[in-house]
């Protein structure tokens, strides 16, 4: 037995290496792993995160044990996930350990390396990006990738592939997510696995990096996007860092080049408001600069993803569009449904958030309150939560695999296993639709009906709870008729009455008041301070209103039913009378008063700027003689139907030329101009907007121009400019403007026989429209007849192109299709190639059956644009080529087009 | 041989088991005992920093001279040089370079403190203190060089700028603004400062802004109080702030704006119950609410209540039964926020000071704004000049100002000198007309002989001697300036003398009076500002 033992025992003792070595080698690994990134970011940094030793020592062998079995159990963890792309980074190793040499100071500065996706290679530069230890303390780091100009990812010059920071791993990509169907501007977001040289890192965000492409890509135009970050690196010491106090603070992400570089005065007008005294006057001039439905619906986005991570110091992005003059907030790391800010256990869900002075100004705003219920309203009753929860669904099942395979499942210093990722992805699931079910109930369902009363001549109305009314219906005893209305109510004190004659609408017994009507809202102030924004609130009180029908004694009404959140009507309860003060609260009603349009007639004379609120009525044979530098901006519908016989005439004054005859926003939808001419107009510029053509058109829709004559503009570069606009134009002319005729913008029109002739550049310039030009002529034009440029589609029929530089000049991914052309004497005949590196290509043109005669040049395009000519008739046929390809008939020698028919091409005889 | 190799071998063996004991052993402590390593923990970071900060707290001593503190603090900043924003030890690099660049300045060595504060800057780009160092030590250095003459409008769209930022920021482009002084000779920064007034400047608009907050506390802790928000209101350089309290609080507490330094100026808190009305000032309030007060990141001087700049500042009063029946509380006060760098800077333009002048004068009601906030800048700097006697080499005495109609008044009243040698130091605003009629009265003694200084780093001018005519024994009519000064044109450096009134111009402006012929029995100076 001894001998046994003792042989038993030297046995072990020989094989002990088997266990003893590898348990030696994993505790000298964990030992200098944990010791290293104790020092670093314990020791020598004080970061967020608890980077306390025993809870890096416990988190490095939990990873230890991870990267284990992932080595060991998974061998084909390099197949392709079923939905999931995988990014793979190839960056040297000696770039690696410059990122690596001195966290996180050494991770910042770029290296190069190659991006690989789907067999297709990129040369990129890459770094760490975050301002905080979750983004570069782990083993799994965050990433920018930058592409060359020359060669964008997918139309991105930069990406962030972001680490997720919770086991929830999807709180960003959701949120992004949820940003898209509230139709906000958000970056592009996708869930990515990351190999970096060949070794799994596991499921990244991809995040797109905000610049002018991102606004571009959502149909806006290039303008001022700033960016609020004053946190860590870029946290100034020695003043408070509260973005809404010092416009320096911020920084620019997309500029406006019409605007010396660094120009913030649209940023500070928007401080000077959030920072002014409460006043009736500072949500006037709060409406002139935001987009309140834009802010509504950004303001929805942060309660449904319970979040206040857009907060006075950091997260801010601001987009301030020059053409709309107004300010729409851009979505950037919301980090949405974090559990460490969410409410106290049993007092509910947040149902408003307030984390900025700029949200605080914004909810003293009763339309914007009621903007932002419309939209909550609409996302739940539209199902925008249960298709949301669907994605939220297919993000989970496309995410488990790249889980289940991932090695690093580290964040806030714990290292997770796959089945608690999955655990935490499922209650994050539950958290959102718990969440909705509470704010849905709040925000659509009515606790309490709305009460009315009679007093003398008015209807008195009580309203409660978050729900407001958004109309109202009066049953009454028989027809009657009603010559106007008014609102009263008492706000802070005082008694305010707004004429709302307009929101009225009688049908014989039957009166439908179209109001919206809040109860009190009372933003509760605890904090301004990081963090502590979560306890701020706001307190909901009943309110009453005051209805005076002119023409209706209160007796007649029998019976009031309101409409509240939904398209049903509900009874109102009577009651006693009451009159309860709305408190701090702005713009409780916009006036509705019936609106008289502005007539001019005769001889009108304009001087300095001119602001016409309601729609304008130009009759025929009006003369407008406007003042050197005087403008019309106009924000109603405008009639200026003249005839042929009594044009209307827009002349300068005197010698110098007068600004702009300008449309701006939707108000004007509809408007039309006939038998105008306007002449010798400029431009008209202030700090905060631009209107770059004697005619501009913003942000109208419905616009019809026909029968006009436009000639002779000065100093600006257009003659007729429209943005974000839909307009058509018939039987035109534009004549000698000082650069382009017309410019269109992210706009949609339609030209028919118009002329253009002796532009000073182009005749038509397009970016990023779509454009139909049938029966045109093109004459003498300084540059081009149609410049085609940055994502435009052209369909251009039977026109004309002569004596121009450029008959046709395609580029930066557009498209124009053209066909019964005929290009006469043009320097170059069509054209296309690639100016603008923000679109990943060239223009592409088809020309069909079209004429080419006495061009210097008739077709030519660059490596990374296309040009098919078909069935055309030339008097030098082109050599056909790879970019410039001539098939079909093309018939050579002098050509000339047929008079009677158009359409067809015809050798000259 | 072998047996060396099997020695060898068991010794890796033992190596090794080893080596997994002590594995188990760490698996252990880390598992059973996470408060020992926690300890070492802490323990090992305070020794990481303990080095640095007890160096910087030998260097933080008042009375450390500069020896020590460059002994003490050049060490710590290279042993720190690696260090960067962030980091746990940059803290102790940055109150290293901010002593260091004091110590250096108290000693007058602007070039060594303008170079620590450079190093300041390169270390934290956005370390606004390092650059109100700099630019302190640059407008310290310009105030000697001559005025440039170029580039007005882009000094007055520097200055606009500068102008246009709120409290505290304004440090930022401060060295900016010093560079356009130095290129304006044609009144760009005063055009400039004035369309700033107009528009409205420089209110005390921190201090108004939102960061008041009422909290009560019923007995169950501090609750803000939600029903009705704090009514801040400001017109001017007045302040209201008005509150009501729950019914049953017995404690309340007052949360002021944070990170703003100032001064609520006479404030007086008015208290109403029903009908009555009692107005007290803000300290005497605990007696009144009978119980004690409290209160942190501000402190009580006189009828005056400073804000420190803290972090989380407060007011406390613990409420005796009187004072719980009260429905509203408002404090009124006159606010005083410091004035920024630039402001003495640019008030002591001779231009502003013109221009400011013909303001005033004016009473037109289109600039009633822009008036009273000029005067508000003067006051603000005035209230911080330092106007001051100085009889031979004794201790300045403060000559107090106070407010006199449009201006002040000032009176220094020295019966027996006792010194041959008396200066006066003048606060550094052009603006201001130093008024000495019925002014400079030298009674009993002998004519005396002035000798004016306008910067104590010049040579002293020559001392002329007054005319025969200005001799005037015992108690004749007093002396205008410009007979006591005898000639405009000696004195230098930006004061400069107009009949009976004496413009100052230069920073730190000093009149130096020497009585050759023996003392007076009695000097007194009675003077108005304007």
């Amino acid at each position: 037995m001894t001998t046994t033992g003792a042989r038993t025992a030297r046995l072990l003792w020989r094989y002990s290496f088997v266990l003893t070595l590898p348990v030696c080698i994993a505790l000298v690994w964990w030992a200098r792993t944990t010791w290293q990134r104790y020092q670093t970011f314990r020791v020598e940094q004080g970061t967020l995160e608890d980077f306390r030793l025993s809870r890096v020592g416990a988190m490095t062998f939990g990873e230890l044990l991870r990267r284990l079995e992932v080595d060991w159990t998974q061998t084909g963890s390099r197949r392709p996930l079923p939905d999931m792309r995988t990014f793979d980074l190839f960056v040297p190793e000696q770039g690696l350990a410059r990122l690596d040499a001195d966290l996180p100071h050494s991770g910042f500065d770029y290296v190069d390396g190659v991006l690989r996706l789907g067999g297709d290679d990129w040369r990129v530069s890459v770094r760490y990006r975050g301002d905080n230890v979750y983004h570069w303390g782990y083993r799994k780091k965050s990433w920018r990738v930058k592409t060359k100009k020359a060669r964008l990812f997918e139309g991105m010059r930069a990406f962030n592939l972001i680490a997720p920071r919770t086991p929830e791993l999807l709180n960003n990509y959701l949120a992004y997510r949820l940003a898209n169907r509230l139709g906000l501007i958000a970056p592009r977001v996708e869930l990515v696995e990351v190999r970096v040289n060949g070794t799994n890192m596991g499921v990244h965000v991809s995040t797109e990096q905000l610049d002018e492409s991102t606004l571009r890509a959502q149909s806006y135009m290039p303008g001022d996007l700033y960016s609020g970050d004053a946190v860590a690196q870029k946290a100034y010491v020695g003043i408070d860092n509260d973005l809404f106090r010092y416009p320096g603070l911020w920084e620019k992400q997309a500029e406006n080049n019409h605007y010396p570089t660094g120009a913030r005065a649209a940023l500070a007008a928007l401080l000077a408001v959030v920072r002014a005294p409460a006043s009736e006057a500072r949500h006037e001039r709060l409406r002139q600069l935001v987009d309140v439905e834009a802010f509504a619906a950004f303001s929805a986005l942060e309660i449904l993803c319970a979040t206040i991570h857009v907060d006075t110091e950091h997260n801010w992005r601001l987009f301030y569009d020059a053409n709309r003059r107004r300010f729409v907030p851009v979505v950037w790391d919301l980090f949405g449904w974090d559990k460490g800010n969410a409410p106290a256990p049993g007092s509910g869900p947040r149902l408003d958030v307030l984390s900025s002075p700029l949200h605080v100004v914004l909810h003293a705003d009763a339309g914007f309150l009621a903007a932002r219920q419309r939209v909550l309203a609409r996302f739940f009753a539209g199902g925008g939560d249960a298709a949301f929860l669907r994605e939220t669904d297919a993000a989970i099942t496309a995410a488990t695999p790249a889980v289940h395979r991932d090695p690093a499942l580290t964040m806030q210093v714990q290292a997770f296993r796959p089945a608690e990722v999955r655990a935490a992805m499922a209650g994050l699931r539950r958290d959102i639709e718990a969440l909705w079910r509470d704010v849905a109930r709040a925000y659509t369902q009515a606790e309490r009906p709305v009460r009315f009363w009679r007093q003398g001549d008015a209807l008195g109305l009580l309203v409660d709870g978050r729900v407001p009314i958004t109309r109202l219906r009066l049953l009454l005893d028989g027809p009657r008729t009603i010559h106007g209305a008014a609102l009263r109510f008492v706000r802070a004190g005082e008694e305010h009455s707004v004429d709302v004659s307009a929101a009225v609408a009688v049908r014989g017994a039957e009166v439908d008041v179209d109001l919206t009507l809040m109860a009190r809202h009372v933003p509760q102030i605890d904090s301004m301070r990081t963090f502590e924004v979560k306890l701020n609130r706001m307190a909901l009180e009943p309110a009453t209103y005051e209805l005076t029908l002119a023409g209706l004694e209160t007796e007649h009404v029998v019976d009031v039913r309101c409409e509240r959140g939904s398209s049903r009507l509900e009874r109102a309860v009577e009651g006693a009378p009451q009159r309860l003060d709305l408190g701090p609260m702005y713009r409780v009603v916009e006036p509705r008063p019936v609106v008289v349009p502005t007539v001019w007639r005769g001889e009108m004379a304009v001087d300095g700027v001119l602001e016409v609120a309601t729609p304008l009525v130009i009759e025929p044979g009006t003369v407008v003689r406007l003042a050197p530098d005087a403008s019309v901006v106009v924000r109603g519908r405008v009639l200026a139907r003249g005839t042929e016989a009594a044009p209307i005439r827009f002349e300068p004054a005197g010698d110098a030329p007068w600004g702009v005859f300008a449309l701006q926003g939707r108000g004007c939808d509809g408007s039309q101009f006939a038998h105008c001419a306007f002449r010798e107009g400029s431009g008209y510029k202030t700090d905060l907007f631009e209107y770059s053509a004697m005619l501009s058109l913003h942000d109208a829709q419905g616009v019809v121009v026909e029968h006009c004559i436009l000639h002779d503009s000065r100093v600006v570069d257009d003659m007729m400019h429209a943005v974000y606009a839909e307009l058509t134009v018939r039987d035109c002319r534009f004549v000698a403007s000082l650069e382009d005729a017309v410019d269109l913008d992210i706009s949609q029109a339609a030209f028919e026989r118009c002329a253009f002739e002796r532009a000073g550049n182009d005749g038509l310039d397009l970016m990023t429209s779509r454009v139909q030009a049938v029966d045109c002529v093109f004459r003498a034009c300084g540059d081009k007849g149609i410049s085609v440029g940055e994502g435009t589609e052209l369909q251009a029929e039977r026109c004309t192109m002569q004596g121009c530089v450029f008959g046709v000049q395609v580029k930066d991914g557009s498209v124009a299709s053209l066909a019964h052309l005929e290009l006469v004497d043009n320097q170059g005949g069509i054209d296309a190639y690639k100016k603008n590196w923000r679109y990943g290509s060239g223009g592409r043109v088809f020309v069909y059956n079209s004429a080419f005669r006495g061009n210097r040049t008739v077709a030519t395009a660059d490596k990374e644009s296309e040009l098919r000519l078909r069935d055309c008739a030339f008097d030098v046929t082109p050599l056909s080529s790879r970019r410039v390809l001539v098939d079909g008939n093309a018939i050579a020698g002098p050509v000339r087009r047929d008079p009677r028919d158009r359409v067809s091409v015809q050798p000259d005889r | 041989m072998q047996r060396l190799l099997v020695r060898l071998a068991n010794l890796a063996r033992v190596a090794l088991l080893g080596g997994t004991l002590l594995a188990a052993v760490t698996a252990w402590v880390f598992a059973a005992h996470p408060d020992w390593v926690d300890a070492f923990d802490r323990d090992h970071v305070a020794a990481y920093v303990r080095t640095d900060t007890e160096a910087l707290g030998r260097a933080e001593r008042a009375d450390a001279p500069r020896a020590t503190v460059e002994a003490e603090l050049l060490p710590l900043l290279a042993r720190t040089a690696d260090v960067r924003k962030g980091d746990r030890l940059a803290p102790c690099r940055r109150a290293a370079f901010a002593r260091l660049a004091r110590a250096r300045v108290a000693d007058g060595d602007l070039a060594g403190a303008a170079s620590v504060a450079e190093m300041w800057r390169a270390f934290d780009p956005l370390d606004l203190d390092a650059t109100l160092v700099l630019q302190q030590v640059t407008a310290a250095q310009a105030a000697r060089a001559p005025a440039g003459s170029a580039a007005a409008e882009a000094a007055r769209q520097l200055a606009a700028e500068l102008f246009a930022l709120a409290p505290d920021r304004e440090r930022f482009l401060a060295p900016l603004l010093v560079d356009a002084l130095a290129r304006d000779d044609h009144g760009g920064v005063a055009d400039a400062f004035f369309t700033h007034l107009r528009a409205g400047g420089t209110p005390a608009s921190a201090v108004a802004s939102s960061g008041w907050v009422l909290l009560a506390d019923g007995g169950d802790g501090f609750d803000p109080v939600r029903t009705e928000p704090v009514d801040v209101r400001c017109d001017g350089d007045d302040l209201r702030v008005s509150f009501t309290p729950v019914h049953d609080s017995k404690r309340l507490r007052l949360s002021l704006p944070p990170r703003v330094a100032g001064r609520l100026c006479n404030a007086r808190f008015r208290i109403r119950a029903g009908d009555q009305e009692v107005e007290l000032p803000a300290h005497q309030l605990a007696r009144q609410t009978g119980a004690a007060v409290g209160e942190q990141g501000c402190h009580y001087e006189g009828d005056d209540l400073v804000l420190e700049g803290d972090d989380a500042p407060w007011l406390l009063w613990s409420l005796g039964p009187g004072a719980r029946i009260a429905t509203t509380w408002t404090l009124c006060a006159r606010v005083e926020t410091p004035s920024p760098p630039w402001l003495g800077w640019v008030m002591a333009l001779p231009e502003v000071g013109a221009r400011g002048q013909a303001l005033l004068a004016a009473d037109d009601v289109e600039d009633a704004g822009a008036r009273a906030r000029y005067r508000a800048c003067r006051r603000t700097l005035l209230a911080r000049a330092r106007l001051s006697l100085r009889l031979g080499e004794a201790e300045p005495m403060p000559v107090a100002l106070r407010e006199s109609g449009e201006g002040f008044a000032f009176a220094a009243d020295v019966r027996r000198l006792g010194a041959t040698r008396l200066r006066l130091t003048l606060p550094a605003l052009a603006a201001i007309e130093v008024v000495a009629s019925p002014g400079v009265m030298v009674t009993g003694g002998r004519a005396p002989n002035a000798v004016q200084e306008a910067d104590t780093h010049r040579p002293r001018a020559a001392q002329p001697t007054l005319p025969a005519a200005a001799a005037t024994e015992g108690g004749a009519p007093p002396w205008p300036w410009s007979r006591l000064l005898p000639s405009a044109g000696v004195i230098v450096g930006g004061v400069t003398i107009d009949g009976v009134g004496l413009s100052v111009r230069a920073p730190s402006a000093v009149l130096e009076f020497e009585f050759s012929n023996g003392d007076p029995d009695e000097f007194s100076l009675v003077g108005s500002v304007r």
